[in-house]
């Protein structure tokens, strides 16, 4: 979907959120809302709209874009509704197993089999977090963080899946498991965050770092330049100088100095349908990986890539046998990893980063298959 | 903080790698405790947010929200280059007329929509204060205050004042101890000398961001564009000495060196835009027509003058301010109106402001307005709308000649679309789609359109003279600006023996001023006199009670024009030597 239909779709979407009426004639979109809304909005409770350049015939319609005022004004109100819920997902298609697993990678194309060895309901905290890096320009991020009780870590969500509507469902409130899990998808994001949030310090930094040496190298060879013409009576000149150096010093470091901070902007506790699948080698017996999947978010966790550590797919089977993540595939075994593909540096809650290796291939979810009878889940 | 310690420290350093708000502890407080929007709310939060993210500077996102600003390449590629490669410090430096207090809004407002400018400063000349607030409320919804009383400083965010003011007294130290967001010195060779109050006084402030505006960097010699890149990017040119050693060839300093290394430097502080054939404007035609007031108007203009020369040569301790400024504004309605200024000499007349002999001559006065129900100027701005077929805009000063002349003209049989500032906002779009859509005439106080587009029309008719010439040019500009295909018609009315005579003097036979591009009559009068408006120093010498020195005032401050246009001459020559084109796409 292009921007623009992604507005329309939100326009469409809030004004029968709110209770509110919408029709369209010649490309003008009229907007009524309930007089409450209206007053909250600050915006007429009948008026017209255009997502497109108002036309001289339509000049009076208010333009619907980015950066427009009904929208900052429609986007403001969505952000102070909506900011908590609890729901459930009562029932999802048939083929949800097989169909998350496919859009991992984990289908019979990579040479994995999958078998369902039992179906649950998981209760699932997500966290919707604004990410803002800011110095003398501005980048921001959102992430959905989702966190499964009794789990301790969480995970990073598309945005997708989690569009589809669920039932309402009552929730009887455990504040301390709400802060646990607060504070993994705090710690989750931290980790998911970091690159970007150090790339941007570096930038930042290095600006700084070049005003700086620039003010200094222009103000010493001033004051050398005053001194060497006029030695005698240059000292209230010196004087000022040294005052517009540090405040162009302290210009500097209000400019560059990054900042990046996180705010929580809604929760929710989702009750869903989650799968625990067992991983071999088609062929045989051997599980590599056993890894789990809720029918609300599709992600498949518990694998981790035998070449990076990393715990996001897409997956496939190396040639050795282990499951590597796709990035890591590609490359030759025992090649250098691509530069833009470093290590995690995620490490599990509980132990430390040098602990991470050797790693069994079979990851940190493998079990022996005797273990639990189960069926084969193609 | 809610996040562990861990989590919120990088492994290298001690500075906190992800801060999570304090808020956050107030939204986890109503989970479960407050009742939920619902699935599809929450879904829309999100929306919402992924809606509105900021991706550093990809586009402008002011351009929804500006009203009545045309998209020129030329404006939007300064303001990315500035946001972007420049990172906000900048000077703007295109040439008259092509948009430098656009380019400038643009920039302020994608800061303000991003969160990043939450306080600004315009310094500019006195006689643009009120111009730069009503461009930037108009066009760009930004709501800059003027300043009234020093405690503004610490109250408003938002603050337009005069340089001259702002450096002065309480004012300056004030300002200066502001941290400021952005700050923007317009007409900014004002700082081309180092040592003066002026520059000092910038570089005193605290800013984060900084946008220098002038299309003459360099007014007299090459000290002065260093003295301004120095204030933006001290270094950018090196040190003084280095300088002069490097980029000036004539003890004079007036001679420059190295000019493509020297553009090369300057090109990372500075934008130039240049007029190009793209952005050429097509010719003005000026046609000044010399009205005879009948001799009821001869006789009452001249009776008012008198009484306002009576009144205002006074001196201080007998008039009050108010009332000064009173009758400033009489002598502007009778050059306007009989019936502007009829009302005004009976609000006199019951005002306490003047003794009872002055009472009896206001009695008198407002009398003979009343009696006079047809003026001159009407008759013949009729003869002029019989002499074409265009769309007119017909600009006066006040909203009773407005009246008036709307009852004229539809006896005449004219369509009339009536544009005042007491309009609400939707009764102005639809006077303006009006006159779009074929009315005959734009009947307009000062209000005028701002900010509209009407350039469809060519034609403007003058009915009164402002005194401030700046006012004279924004009616002009208002059909003579960019995409303004067809020459474009300006018509004086000035009535014989009046101060109209002097401004037509003035500013038609000395300065030429409708020859010069729109912007170009800044540029002179801010070489005129720095303290004093224009108005100011045209109401000084009509004031005066002997024929010969009004003559003689008159022409010293026409000679000060003539010299304030050739300096600006002169600068403009110097800046082209020097800094030209700056880069290949400046010249539109």
């Amino acid at each position: 979907m292009s921007e623009a239909d992604d507005l329309r779709a939100f326009l469409f979407d809030a004004v029968e959120d709110l209770g509110g009426s919408i029709s369209e004639c010649d490309g003008v979109l009229e907007v009524g809302l309930p007089p409450e809304f209206s007053e909250r909005i600050e915006l007429a409770p009948r008026f017209t709209l255009t997502c497109a350049t108002p036309a001289a015939s339509h000049a009076d319609a208010e333009l619907l874009a980015p950066g427009s005022y009904v929208l900052e004004r429609f986007s403001s109100l969505m952000m102070r509704r909506g900011r908590w819920d609890s729901a459930r997902l009562g029932s999802p298609p048939d083929d949800w197993v097989t169909e998350a697993l496919r859009a991992h990678g984990l289908d019979g194309s990579c040479g994995l089999e999958a078998t369902l060895e039992s179906l649950a309901t998981a209760r699932i905290w997500a966290f919707t977090f604004r990410v803002t890096l800011v110095a003398d320009e501005k980048r921001e991020m959102f992430f959905a963080v989702l966190v499964r009780e009794g789990e301790a870590s969480g995970w990073i969500a598309d945005w997708e899946p989690l569009e589809v509507p669920l039932e309402p469902a009552p929730i009887a409130l455990d504040r301390e498991r709400l802060m646990t899990s607060y504070r993994i998808a705090a710690e989750t994001l931290t980790e998911h965050a970091r690159p970007e949030v150090r790339a941007f310090r570096k930038t930042c930094l290095t600006l700084l770092d070049e005003e700086v040496g620039r003010i200094f190298r222009y103000f010493d060879r001033t004051v050398d330049e005053i001194r060497q013409a006029s030695p005698a009576d240059s000292e209230g000149l010196l004087r000022a100088i040294e005052a517009e150096r540090g405040r162009r010093l302290v210009e500097a470091a209000e400019r560059f100095t990054p900042r990046a901070q996180a705010s929580l902007c809604a929760v929710r506790y989702v009750e869903a349908p989650e799968a625990l699948v067992a991983l071999c080698r088609r062929n045989s017996d051997e599980t590599l990986a056993r890894a789990r999947v809720d029918a609300w978010s599709r992600v498949i966790r518990g694998i981790q890539c035998a070449s990076c550590n990393r715990t996001q797919g897409p997956w496939r089977v190396s040639q050795l046998g282990a499951v590597e993540c796709i990035q890591c595939l590609p490359m030759a075994n025992g090649s250098a990893r691509p530069p833009s593909h470093r290590p995690s540096g995620t490490h599990r809650r509980g132990r430390k980063a040098s602990q991470g290796r050797p790693r069994s291939p079979r990851g940190c979810m493998a079990r022996s298959r005797a273990a639990v009878g189960s069926h084969r889940h193609r | 903080m809610l996040v562990s310690e861990e989590a919120g420290r990088s492994a290298e350093g001690h500075l906190p790698e992800l801060a999570f708000s304090e808020e956050d502890a107030a939204l986890l407080e109503i989970v479960g405790r407050s009742p939920s929007d619902g699935d599809r709310a929450w879904r829309l939060n999100a929306r919402a947010h992924r809606l509105s993210l900021i991706q550093g500077f990809d586009r402008l996102l002011g351009w929804p929200s500006l009203r009545g600003v045309v998209r020129y390449d030329h404006q939007v590629r300064a303001a990315l280059r500035v946001l972007r490669e420049m990172r906000g410090r900048a000077i703007l430096a295109d040439e008259v007329g092509l948009g430098k207090t656009i380019e400038a809004g643009l920039i302020v407002k994608e800061y303000v929509l991003r969160g990043l400018v939450r306080t600004a400063l315009v310094l500019s000349p006195a006689a643009l204060v009120s111009q730069w607030r009503d461009e930037l409320a108009v066009k760009f919804a930004l709501d800059f205050a003027p300043i009234r009383s020093p405690e503004d400083w610490s109250t408003k965010d938002f603050l337009v004042v005069s340089l001259d003011t702002a450096k002065r007294g309480a004012h300056r130290a004030a300002a200066q101890g502001t941290p400021w967001d952005i700050v923007i010195v317009d007409e900014a060779h004002r700082l081309r000398n180092r040592s003066s109050q002026n520059w000092k006084f910038v570089a005193g402030l605290r800013k984060k961001y900084m946008l220098l505006l002038t299309a003459t960097p360099i007014q007299n010699n090459m000290d002065e564009l260093f003295n301004l890149v120095s204030l933006l990017k001290p270094g950018q040119l090196d040190t003084y000495g280095s300088f002069l050693d490097r980029f000036v060839a004539s003890s004079d300093r007036r001679t420059p060196a190295r000019v493509t290394e020297l553009r090369a430097r300057l090109r990372d502080v500075m934008v130039r835009n240049r007029r190009g054939p793209t952005l050429a404007l097509p010719r003005r035609r000026v046609h000044s027509l010399a009205v005879r007031l009948s001799r009821p108007e001869r006789v009452l203009y001249d009776a008012v003058t008198e009484f306002v020369r009576d009144a205002y040569g006074a001196r201080t301790g007998r008039l009050s301010l108010p009332a000064r400024l009173t009758l400033i504004v009489l002598q502007r309605e009778i050059g306007s109106s009989t019936f502007a200024a009829a009302q005004t000499l009976g609000h006199l007349r019951d005002s306490g402001l003047f003794g009872p002999g002055e009472r009896d001559r206001l009695a008198a006065l407002h009398e003979a307005a009343l009696t006079i129900r047809e003026n001159s100027k009407a008759a013949h701005l009729c003869t002029f709308l019989r002499s074409t077929e265009e769309q007119v805009l017909v600009f006066t000063q006040y909203l009773r000649t407005l009246n008036y002349l709307q009852g004229v003209l539809e006896a005449e049989g004219h369509s009339i679309a009536a544009y005042f500032g007491g309009l609400s906002a939707p009764a102005k779009d639809k006077v303006v789609r009006e006159f779009r859509e074929g009315a005959r005439i734009f009947l307009t106080t000062e209000a005028g359109g701002e900010g509209r587009n009407l350039q469809f029309a060519r034609t403007i008719v003058n009915y009164d003279l402002p005194w401030n010439p700046l006012r004279i040019e924004q009616r002009i500009g208002r059909v003579h600006r960019l995409g303004q295909e067809r020459e474009v018609y300006v018509v004086n009315l000035w009535a014989q023996g009046t101060i109209e005579e002097y401004l037509m003097d003035l500013l038609d036979r000395k300065v030429h001023m409708f020859e010069l591009v729109v912007g170009e009559l800044d540029m002179i009068l801010g070489n005129l006199d720095e303290r004093r408006s224009f108005e100011e120093l045209l109401m000084d010498i009509w004031a005066l009670r002997e024929g010969e020195s009004r003559r003689e005032s008159l022409r010293r401050l026409g000679d000060a024009l003539v010299a304030a246009r050739a300096r600006y001459e002169g600068a403009k020559v110097a800046n082209e030597e020097v800094l030209g084109t700056l880069s290949e796409e400046a010249a539109a």
